[in-house]
């Protein structure tokens, strides 16, 4: 049996974080939820994860900001956006680490299935 | 005998009757010296007294008719000014619209200005803060002639004309009317200058400014110093406030500023009491001026009740700087001297015992000018009156003294012969009987010889003879004198008209073809003197009449020669003349056939007038006209001219635009037989005709005659008081201004919409999401899929299998699907809520029309929604792609999205209506430089015009609720008019189906 997928889920909406995590547990996965950036980079030092599904507006710093940062703390760890933002565009660096369109995920999501597709593409490859 | 008796009687009278008789003798040459002297004094005495009286009053007359005269001739003068004014009123409300149109201002100078009569002109705009408008500009001639647009920036103008009398006042006086202001001196040129002003109003009818035409005060002083000069009088002009409008050389103001203040034409306008404070003998005139100063005036004025109302309806109005401003202006609105049947302008006329310009007694003439209210004064010396009435009355008298002196001279002869010489025979008689002793008579007694008795009979007889004929001769020198005063009088007013008359009077032998007579006004008329004209003849004055009048001149004295005697001929002829000089003037001709005792033609005798002043500006009348009608013909609104019963009286190009009607066809019928205004408005119009209330009327529908339906706007200005002139009726066609209008709201609505959205999209989507995900969490975890919930449930001593049959059979999974679609619906609001702030990154490219129209299809035909609910199948599709347009650059994702809402609201109204047989889709692609023109059409049951209004705003939906967010079409709106910056449009009739017209720009710049 192969390793779970692990996965980090960054949002400060607990409903919604809590949703997403009991989706992809029941999808198999081994789930950290984050509510701040503080507790993510926490997380991310503390143990190891293939994904982290990032919300945009966080309390204590932007979604965009907190990629950057978790990126250089684990250089590994692939990043899907899950956001509530009107028109939200991915900035510069974030196109350079190789995110695009398809990584983005806009709320309300009415089925999660395609986000959880795009986990486990992500886990399996190892790239965007 | 009798020789011897004489001597006797002489030898002996020398010594003894010489005392008696010398006393007799000259009692006799004392009488008739005395009587002589009493018929000389007594006749001169009247004749002087009766020709002094006649002369008198026909120099008063011939005053006021001077005075009248230069009255008229300043009327014309201001009438060319009030023209410019006029016509600059109706640039400025053009300028106002189209800054541009002040170009025209050069134009309208022209000609008027050139001759000098005119300075300039200007207009000047109100603006709502007070503050001066850059739209203000002022026009005004160089000394070379040429029109010069005078810079306003700094001056004092442009911060105070507001304030000024002749913008003050002006704004009172409504539309088309006329205000002559107060002298004062222009900034610009530092001329004297008075303004003519005109108000003009704006397309609602509001007060938006002053249209002027300047006047320089230096051609009014040329004009009335030429008229009339010293030492034959002089005439001067004086203003409402009593200033004269230039110093008056003779009548300064003492250490006053009396001369050219400035440049050449600027003067100081010193007031007549200022004037009458250093000339006391002037004073008179400025009493009698203060009697009509413009105080005194307007108080008499506001006694008129009508004039009263009028005036309140002006209170709490700003009056500038001129306190009186209002109550001038219904003054002269009232003013009772004006008016065609007021013929003389005279106020007063009074002597003056010395007149310190002309240095003698002088008559003077108040003359009140119409419209301005200014005064003509007129002063004339007395002296010419007086002489001329002592040298006629010479002319008269010598004759008739000398005739008295010779009658007087018959009478003495004859009593000479009859009484003295008979006396001197009896001389001898009575020296003989002188020694009888005792009276002549009674001395004679009866010894007296009977030819002494004769001779004293003889002698009594011619005495009592001598005194009729005396008595007769008195009575018929008294009647010849009344005969012969009466009749110099006549002669005398008869040469007075005569020489006095500015028409040139011949009259024409019809035989000889020679002039019998030619009156003085010859010289003036034609330039040749009477005795030139004679020379000339007939012939040669017929060959000074210009070439292509001759034959009208020919032909009318044919026919008045040719007429029956009390036919009907006119007896007026204009033609024109050349005269000495070689300038032809236009000559008005009044004739009258002059027939000897059988009835024969015999003379001509006719008056010629000068009447070029008056043809010129008839013809600059028909040139304004004709501009004025041009400016209302060029005009972009229907105007039409109706009478009081609402005929058409005017009709311009517009209106035959519209209506297809020529003037011809639509003049002198009702105006709403003409022009196709709705019944209820046409009830209104009529109303405000004959009231006589401005009417206005906004949006209302028209059928042109290219049967296009305009959305118009209608105005009604009733004209003239009482509404006797009518009104005039505007109408615009406001179609474009209201589909912009529209468009505007539109947008406007959408992007407040999305501002919203974008705003709160955030914080809806994070709860929708928590309530969608747990939806579809619940769902998993009861369902049998999971190995988990399996064993779950096993563990609590159940199985997932009945729970799952539980929460269908309690319908619970049919809520939480509920509450998953109506969370999806409520997603879906925000995310088309949110397409109308998104800009979002634009991939502009070229996409093939027919593909993309086909691929919708597609999409709409596997539509879940539209499988569900309406057959697509049964709906004919026509696909109608012009040749001529295959590809349109455009973003085709939001294209798509645009044509399949139309394409699934268009199944769904064909759907409501079951009735129709073949319900058909038109799909229509063209080219309509400079768009793509893309149609999308079905034959459904359409809207009313209601909902077609409101069709493109946001949540607006017709369908029920549930079904429609009400955002589809908006949103479609949004893409084409926001995002491709093209326009849609939607048109439909009830019952008939709609068609909705999208039309993206070809080449969308990207």
């Amino acid at each position: 049996m192969t390793m779970a997928v692990r996965v980090l889920i960054v949002d400060d909406e607990p409903n919604l974080r809590k949703n997403l995590g009991f989706y992809l547990e029941d999808e198999g996965m081994d789930v950290t939820e984050a509510g701040t950036v503080r507790e993510a980079l926490e997380e991310a030092r503390a143990g190891r994860f293939d994904v982290c599904v990032m919300d945009m507006r966080l309390p204590d710093m932007d979604g965009n900001t907190a990629i950057m940062m978790l990126h250089e703390e684990r250089p590994d760890l692939l990043f899907l956006i899950h956001t509530g933002t009107a028109g939200y565009t991915l900035p510069e660096e974030l196109r350079h680490l190789g995110l695009t369109s398809d990584h983005i995920f806009m709320k309300p999501l009415t089925d999660m299935a395609p986000l959880a597709a795009a986990v486990f593409r992500l886990a399996e490859t190892g790239r965007y | 005998m009798p020789e011897q008796t004489e001597r006797n009687v002489d030898s002996s009278a020398r010594s003894s009757t010489m005392p008696w008789y010398t006393g007799l003798q000259f009692r006799m040459y004392t009488s008739f010296v005395l009587l002589l002297l009493v018929i000389i004094g007594g006749t001169v005495g009247v004749a002087l007294w009766t020709v002094g009286r006649a002369f008198r009053e026909s120099v008063d007359y011939t005053l006021e008719q001077t005075g009248n005269g230069l009255v008229a001739e300043l009327g014309q003068r201001l009438v060319y000014a009030e023209g410019v004014a006029h016509t600059m009123s109706l640039l400025g409300t053009q300028i106002a619209r189209d800054p541009g149109a002040a170009e025209a201002a050069e134009w309208i100078l022209g000609d008027e200005g050139r001759k000098g009569e005119i300075l300039g002109c200007g207009v000047w705009f109100e603006t709502h803060d007070g503050s001066p408008s850059p739209l203000n500009a002022v026009w005004r001639f160089a000394a070379d002639g040429t029109i010069e647009k005078a810079a306003l920036e700094g001056t004092a103008m442009l911060q105070t004309y507001r304030k000024r009398d002749w913008y003050a006042a002006a704004r009172f006086m409504g539309a088309e009317t006329i205000y002559w202001s107060l002298p004062y001196t222009d900034p610009f040129t530092e001329q004297s200058i008075v303004s003519c002003s005109v108000p003009f109003y704006t397309e609602q009818g509001r007060f938006a400014g002053v249209a002027t035409a300047d006047l320089p005060v230096v051609r009014l002083k040329a004009y009335f110093e030429s008229a009339l000069s010293p030492p034959n009088g002089y005439a001067f002009l004086v203003d409402r406030h009593n200033r004269f409008f230039y110093p008056v050389p003779g009548l300064e103001v003492p250490d006053g500023n009396n001369g050219v203040l400035a440049g050449e034409g600027g003067f100081a306008f010193p007031s007549v009491n200022a004037v009458a404070l250093g000339h006391p003998d002037f004073r008179g005139v400025a009493n009698a001026l203060d009697r009509v100063n413009e105080f005194r005036i307007l108080t008499r004025m506001l006694r008129i009740p009508s004039a009263q109302a009028e005036l309140s309806e002006l209170a709490g109005a700003d009056l500038g700087d001129y306190p009186n401003a209002d109550k001038l202006v219904v003054a002269m609105k009232h003013d009772p001297l004006a008016g065609p049947t007021k013929t003389t302008k005279m106020l007063e006329q009074f002597p003056l015992a010395h007149d310190p310009r002309l240095q003698q007694a002088a008559t003077v003439s108040l003359f009140h000018v119409p419209r301005s209210y200014w005064r003509v004064v007129v002063v004339a010396p007395e002296e010419m009156a007086t002489a001329l009435a002592r040298k006629v009355a010479l002319r008269v008298l010598s004759p008739m003294v000398a005739l008295v002196v010779i009658a007087l001279l018959v009478a003495f002869l004859l009593v000479r012969r009859d009484l003295i010489l008979p006396l001197r025979h009896m001389r001898g008689y009575l020296t003989g009987l002188s020694e009888t002793e005792g009276d002549f008579l009674q001395g004679l007694g009866d010894t007296a010889p009977g030819e002494l008795v004769e001779l004293a009979y003889a002698f009594n007889h011619r005495t009592s003879a001598l005194r009729a004929s005396n008595l007769q001769l008195r009575e018929e020198m008294a009647v010849r004198e009344r005969a012969q005063i009466a009749l110099r009088e006549s002669e005398a007013r008869f040469r007075n008209v005569l020489e006095n008359t500015r028409d040139m009077l011949y009259q024409l032998n019809l035989d000889s073809m020679t002039y019998e007579y030619l009156s003085p006004a010859a010289r003036e008329i034609t330039g040749f003197s009477p005795g030139e004209l004679n020379h000339m003849k007939a012939a040669g004055v017929a060959e000074r009449i210009h070439p292509d009048d001759r034959t009208l001149v020919e032909r009318h004295t044919r026919e008045l020669v040719a007429s029956a005697p009390g036919g009907e001929v006119a007896h007026e002829v204009e033609f024109r003349l050349k005269k000495k000089t070689g300038e032809y003037i236009w000559a008005s001709e009044n004739r009258t056939l002059i027939r000897d005792a059988e009835g024969r033609p015999k003379a001509i005798v006719a008056s010629i007038r000068d009447v070029t002043a008056r043809r010129e500006a008839e013809a600059e009348r028909t040139e304004l006209r004709r501009y004025l009608r041009n400016i209302i013909d060029s005009m972009p609104s229907v105007i039409i001219g109706v009478d009081h019963l609402g005929r058409v009286t005017h009709w311009n190009q517009e209106a035959v635009r519209v209506t297809g009607y020529d003037p011809d066809a639509a003049e002198g019928r009702p105006f709403d037989q003409c022009f196709p205004i709705p019944e209820d408005y046409v009830m209104r119009v009529r109303e405000a005709i004959t009231t006589g209330e401005p009417m206005e009327a906004e949006r209302f529908s028209v059928r042109d005659a290219q049967d296009e339906i305009l959305t118009c706007d209608l105005i009604v200005y009733p004209l003239g008081a009482e509404n006797a002139d009518g009104a005039v009726i505007r109408i615009d066609d406001v179609s474009s201004r209201v589909q912009i209008e529209e468009l505007m709201v539109q947008t406007e609505k959408m992007m407040s919409v999305g501002g919203l959205a974008a705003g709160m999209a955030h914080e809806i989507n994070n709860p929708l999401g928590g309530i969608l995900q747990a939806c579809q969490n619940i769902d998993r975890r009861t369902s049998d899929e999971l190995p988990r919930n399996t064993k779950v449930a096993e563990s609590l001593g159940t199985d997932i299998v009945t729970i799952r049959k539980y929460l269908e059979e309690r319908g619970i999974l049919e809520f939480i699907s509920g509450i998953k679609a109506d969370g999806a619906r409520a997603a879906k609001i925000v995310a088309d809520m949110l397409a109308f702030s998104r800009q979002s990154e634009s991939r502009f490219a070229p996409v093939n029309v027919a593909e993309m129209v086909d691929s919708v299809l597609r999409l709409a035909a596997n539509d879940y929604d539209l499988k569900k609910h309406y057959d697509f199948r049964q709906v004919k599709i026509v696909r109608d792609f012009s040749p001529d347009l295959l590809e349109i650059r455009c973003e085709k994702t939001k294209v798509q999205q645009v044509l399949l809402n139309l394409i699934k609201n268009a199944a769904q109204a064909l759907a409501e209506n079951p009735e129709q047989q073949d319900p058909t889709l038109v799909l229509r692609a063209l080219r309509a430089d400079p768009y793509a023109q893309l149609e999308v059409e079905d034959n459904g049951p359409g809207m009313t015009e209601e909902v077609r209004r409101r069709v493109f705003d946001p949540f607006y939906t017709t369908k029920e609720v549930g079904v429609g967010t009400g955002l589809g079409l908006s949103v479609s709106y949004f893409i084409i008019t926001k995002h491709h910056k093209g326009t849609m449009s939607v048109e439909s009739t009830p019952g008939q189906g709609a068609r909705f017209i999208m039309r993206l720009p070809l080449d969308l710049g990207v």
